[in-house]
């Protein structure tokens, strides 16, 4: 049956069906691409996700978790928390506040010291940081890779582009035919129209998709969540408490928790302060939840 | 009767554990705690304030973590105010008890003391008057607790800056009365214990030797402070030289089945937490 000898309200539905499948089956395909690369990647020959999990650094869970963005975030709100540097959110800067030659440095990870190195002397901005941080993390974006748990970029914009091209391609020739044909006999299209237009803003879905961690790589992500319950509840109620090690793993997971003052905020703030004008929103902050728990009725102190 | 055998040797191979290497030692369980908790691999059993989770949705997954790796929890509730006038309400007890159930506790435990009266909560736990009327409704309560409950009662003396001017007894009289009537067992919070004598001015070793220890399932301690003559029991100061003497005191009279430290605010850096763990497991 020809689509095309379909006419008036029938046709609507008929492309709404094609987009919707479409839409569906270019998500199908995007998920294809993302596991086909990961098989060709993994070279770790694990797949059990706990093992990986426990397998994995601060700042490999960082970047697991949130690509360069969060490991950037991880280090500043870490060394922050630690009095090691000193963020100011308003005029985008990070300015060291640990003594040169401090024997703390050699206790940080290479990601930090990376930081700790470029902010040295006056100070730097946030976005020139990142760009710092992002250099330094190449290490583990390979070790990740080659455990099969994200794409590397190339592989990634595969996985984005090509289903949502598809997409698209499949969403237009559908409709503008109709709409040319539509214009040349007078018949009315704007029905038509609007709902190509929607069937091209649900590319974005298929876009904004994140097209960089692995199936594999999100269940090692859910397996260190799971197994750090308890570092999560600190991080929560009293992040000052953890150590460097500790600090930089709550951060890479679970992001900022504890809102007012935290410094991994105020990283995430300035920078996409910096952003605005570049239009780069990008994300990487944690969230918070509330909760109907806690706090019991009456009693109190003095046993 | 293999089962029979196997828990024999269990209870017995727990009992000898008890004896041969001392008290199990727990912390309180906060969430500021949750993760210095979880890597010390010699805490054997947490205490959690039953009234923190309203339901068993509330609990969180660290505290389930904790139970699979063998921790003992146990609820301890701070509401149930056993020493008031009025009748213990029963969806308290009923709570205490879910929470037990739902830890497989080896008992829960609250405080000799009352916390409201004529619906006025008073958000602290204050002192029952000691007479033997006071003492007959305290038993009351407690008998009336114990019904609602399928482990064992646990109670706990408390601290006070003031006691009441017509005592008819003192206070060890007062407890030791209360859990043989009542066939309970002690929690001895050694620390109040030492706030009491020095804010009220009795001899703590004396206490101590009058109590029932036979009947000691556990012991709290926590630090407090000094101010305007007074020890107060902040459970957010370090732990004082004088408790810590007065739990080896209570050590060379008497066995001790567990000791746990409490810490409720301002949370000191985690080797301070490690030594206390250690000072009140070595005194």
């Amino acid at each position: 049956m020809n689509p095309f000898e379909i006419h008036g309200p029938a046709y609507l539905v008929v492309y709404f069906a094609i987009c919707g499948t479409t839409l569906l089956a270019a998500d199908i395909y995007r998920r294809h691409l993302l596991r086909e690369a990961a098989k060709l990647n993994d070279r770790s020959g694990e797949s059990d996700a706990k093992v990986i999990a426990q397998s994995l650094e601060p700042y490999e869970a960082a970047y697991l978790a949130g690509g360069v963005e969060r490991v950037f975030l991880t280090a500043c709100g870490t060394l922050a928390r630690h009095k090691l540097i000193d963020i100011d959110s308003v005029r985008n800067r990070v300015t060291i506040t640990v003594p040169h030659g401090s024997g703390v440095y050699n206790q940080l990870e290479r990601v930090e010291q990376a930081l700790l190195n470029k902010v040295r002397g006056s100070g730097e901005s946030l976005s020139s940081c990142k760009a710092t941080v992002a250099v330094a993390t190449s290490g583990i974006k390979n070790k990740l890779a080659m455990s099969g748990l994200i794409v590397d970029v190339c592989q990634s914009t595969t996985a984005q582009i090509l289903p949502a091209a598809v997409y698209v391609a499949v969403a237009l020739i559908f409709a503008v035919p109709k709409f040319i044909v539509a214009s040349q006999l007078h018949l009315p299209y704007s029905f038509l129209v609007c709902e190509m237009i929607l069937a091209l803003a649900a590319t974005a879905i298929l876009v904004k998709n994140e097209s960089f961690k692995t199936e594999k790589g999100h269940a090692v992500l859910k397996a260190m969540t799971d197994s750090n319950s308890a570092l999560r509840l600190t991080h929560a109620t009293n992040p000052a408490s953890l150590s460097l090690r500790d600090c930089a793993l709550a951060y890479g997971i679970f992001g900022a928790l504890a809102l007012a003052g935290d410094p991994f905020m105020a990283a995430h703030t300035g920078l996409h302060r910096a952003y605005a004008g570049s239009g780069d929103s990008g994300s990487g902050c944690g969230s918070s939840c509330g909760s109907s728990c806690g706090g019991g009725c009456g009693g109190g102190c003095g046993g | 009767m293999v089962a029979v055998v196997v828990a024999n040797m269990l209870t017995s191979e727990r009992t000898n554990r008890k004896t041969s290497l001392g008290p199990q030692l727990g912390i309180g369980f906060r969430p500021e705690l949750a993760r210095f908790i979880e890597q010390q691999e010699n805490i054997e059993f947490v205490e959690i304030v039953a009234d923190d989770f309203k339901h068993v949705e509330c609990i969180p997954q660290a505290l389930r973590d904790l139970q699979k790796r063998g921790v003992t929890i146990i609820p301890h509730s701070l509401t149930l105010s056993v020493g008031g006038a009025e009748r213990v309400a029963p969806e308290r007890i009923k709570h205490l008890n879910s929470l037990a159930q739902y830890f497989d506790s080896p008992f829960v435990s609250d405080h000799i003391a009352f916390v409201r009266a004529g619906n006025i909560e008073s958000g602290h736990l204050l002192p029952v008057r000691r007479s033997e009327a006071n003492l007959a409704v305290v038993c009351e309560n407690i008998e009336s607790v114990k019904a609602g409950l399928t482990v064992p009662f646990v109670l706990e003396n408390i601290a006070c800056t003031f006691d009441w001017p017509d005592n008819e007894m003192d206070e060890v009289t007062f407890v030791k009365a209360i859990v043989e009537r009542t066939d309970t067992r002690l929690l001895l919070d050694v620390s109040n214990l030492f706030a009491n004598s020095y804010n009220l001015g009795f001899d703590a070793v004396d206490y101590l030797k009058r109590l029932p220890l036979e009947r000691l399932e556990y012991v709290h301690m926590a630090g407090g402070m000094f101010k305007n003559g007074l020890y107060h029991d902040s459970h957010c100061h370090s732990l004082k030289e004088q408790s810590l003497k007065l739990l080896a005191a209570l050590k060379s009279i008497s066995q001790v089945p567990r000791v746990m430290l409490e810490r409720d605010d301002s949370f000191p850096p985690m080797p301070e937490l490690v030594a206390e763990l250690e000072a009140i497991a070595n005194a």
